[in-house]
């Protein structure tokens, strides 16, 4: 069984330097794809045909001159709808702002663009990037490609999909809590959360902004690589980036010496809780590091286990905060119409549009997030929940001084069944118990595709201490290059 | 421990902090959800926590300085403005309903 189908960006940058095709005729095909696959995929909201044709045509005359712009010139990538585009729709999934149309390119978007890559169209994720399934979408739920009546995973499910059904060499999505991991996990592709501070998030519309991250979501390790390598740029328009320091002019060298690294198991996550298929998986894969001299013991991480529900007291409150400037004022949903306009006061428009426009699940965090900040609660929930969050980034860091990276299932299942979990919101959080640590902790994680339980891919997670996001990436092809023919 | 226990008057209570107009049934399922969570995230109270501070931010994020210059920014005003329920185009602002009363 084979993982990724469909071009990778090397093989597109190969086919397009030797004119085995145009960047017109890839960018065709793609959207020819897209037009008879999305239908029951569901992995985008809107396609950007046009401006697309027309890039692709810019791409076309300078590979004719000998001046392409980088090696993502003229490769066609789908982006999540929660990342502005100049111009085009961005709906986060969301009927509050289903018509809003951005005014400017979100950082990364102008990165990917000056570097002559195609944005094909922006792809499906639960309302607010808030969700495991994409089924918290006004926009419907995305498709698992491997079987249609389970979910993608979320919330970039539609980046995901898009991915593993080669609707598009690459994508990007966000990741607050295992939004990109998870679904890349459930779809069989590379999934990437960077550092936090790596990649600027100008322009990605905030759920939780001291836990998101924009990362790249592709079918091999070294197409993640070459993504990150574009967009993990110092930005001044984001006081949090701080960019990496990439080494320039390899995108990805091969690991020099694998029987130097040495690697943790975290107990914690092996337990309980993981379905004894997906833990065989892993293990093989576990077992082939061994066979390749890798060190392997086992760690404990002891407060990881409050770091979910730390999570979801700071989340929430970083929601309900975030989420207020919907008010139906300067954008988003009014359903007020210019009559009426006098005969209600400025609360009442607020409360009005905000209940319209949002989803159920928006509505349950803001609710939880307003309770959490309330006086009284303050001291009890969410400084609480941050000192928590000092105590478990601790135990990673603390890890981190004697391994060099940290290995953990990315979700305790296969992809669920549609419908599965919608009715339990409790149910729904606790499917990111593997992911969600990292994100608090700021942590770089990727989840690499590693095998199948009945038929349905496992990723497996592997965790870098901060700001070493390139050694991630050199080890995860390292395993990558180990699982080759051995699926 | 003490207990975080909801009641359909706090619920109400909040959805009026938060701006959000919600149907009875809305309420009804929200206290459901709302008590289940926060007895799940109640347990974050069994850990000792008496010298620890808090994790408000990452040192990499301490003190980023930039010039104390103008930030330029590639945006369209009119794609801005067309955003809004309601705006004059040509004066190039957002109409808003009355503050105080009706």
């Amino acid at each position: 069984m084979m993982f990724a189908r469909g071009l990778t960006i090397r093989e597109a940058r190969e086919g397009l330097d030797k004119g085995q095709f145009s960047a017109v005729e890839l960018c065709k095909h793609y959207f020819q794809k897209i037009k008879t696959e999305n239908k029951k995929l569901n992995a985008f909201i809107s396609l950007n045909e046009e401006e697309a044709l027309e890039s692709a045509r810019l791409t076309d005359q300078r590979i004719k001159k000998g001046s392409i712009k980088s090696i993502l010139d003229g490769v066609p990538l789908a982006i999540k709808d929660n990342l502005c585009q100049k111009g085009r729709k961005t709906t986060v999934g969301s009927q509050i702002l289903q018509d809003y149309v951005a005014p400017y390119d979100a950082t990364v978007v102008r990165l990917l663009k000056e570097a002559g890559a195609i944005i094909l169209g922006k792809t499906n994720l639960d309302e607010f990037a808030m969700g495991s399934s994409t089924e918290n979408s006004y926009f419907g739920p995305s498709k698992n490609p491997w079987d249609l009546t389970r979910v993608s995973g979320g919330s970039s499910g539609g980046s995901a999909v898009a991915v593993a059904a080669d609707l598009c060499v690459a994508a990007l999505g966000s990741d607050t809590g295992g939004s990109i991991r998870q679904p890349a996990s459930f779809c069989g592709v590379v999934g990437l959360k960077p550092t936090y501070g790596a990649v600027s998030r100008f322009g990605l519309i905030a759920m939780a902004s001291s836990f998101d991250q924009i990362g790249p979501l592709s079918k091999n390790v070294f197409d993640s690589a070459v993504l990150l390598s574009f967009i993990s740029q110092k930005d001044l328009l984001d006081a949090t980036s701080v960019g990496l320091k990439w080494p320039k002019g390899a995108f990805l060298q091969g690991l020099k010496n694998p029987r130097k690294i040495k690697v943790g198991l975290i107990k914690e996550s092996f337990g309980e809780g993981l379905d004894e298929k997906v833990k065989a998986i892993l293990f093989k894969a576990i077992e082939i590091l061994k066979d390749a001299d890798v060190e392997l013991i086992e760690v404990s991480l002891p407060h990881l286990n409050y770091a979910l529900a730390a999570y979801y007291v700071i989340m929430p409150a970083e929601v309900s905060s975030n989420l207020a400037r919907y008010d139906g004022i300067r954008y988003g949903l009014s359903r007020l119409s210019e009559e009426r306009k006098e005969e209600v006061t400025l609360e009442e428009v607020y409360s009005l549009n905000r209940a319209l426009g949002f989803g159920q699940e928006v509505k349950r965090r803001i609710m939880l997030g307003t309770y959490l900040l309330s006086a009284g609660y303050y001291e009890a929930f969410y400084k609480k929940a941050q000192k928590i969050r000092r105590l478990f980034t601790e135990d990673f860091l603390k890890a981190f001084s004697t391994v060099d990276f940290l290995i953990s299932p990315v979700s305790p299942s296969v992809a669920f069944k549609l419908g599965e979990k919608t009715k339990d919101p409790l149910l729904m959080y606790l499917s990111d118990i593997y992911t969600v640590p990292v994100n608090p902790a700021g942590l770089p994680a990727i989840s690499l595709p590693c095998g199948f339980a009945d038929n349905l891919p496992v990723g497996l997670q592997i965790i870098a201490s901060h700001f070493e996001d390139y050694s991630l990436l050199q080890f995860s092809q390292f395993l990558e290059n180990l699982l080759k023919g051995r699926l | 421990m003490k207990n975080f226990d909801f009641a359909l008057k706090e619920v109400r209570h909040l959805a009026r902090l938060a701006r959000l107009r919600l149907s009875p049934s809305e309420e009804k399922q929200f206290l459901k959800d709302l008590n289940a969570i926060l007895k799940y995230i109640s347990k974050i109270q069994e850990v000792d926590t008496e010298k620890i501070e808090p994790l408000t931010y990452f040192e990499s994020q301490k003190n980023i300085f930039r010039e104390d210059a103008e930030m330029k920014m590639d945006y369209d005003l009119d794609l801005l403005i067309a955003n809004a329920p309601f705006y004059d185009a040509k004066k190039k602002h957002f109409k808003v309903h009355p503050v105080f009363g009706k």
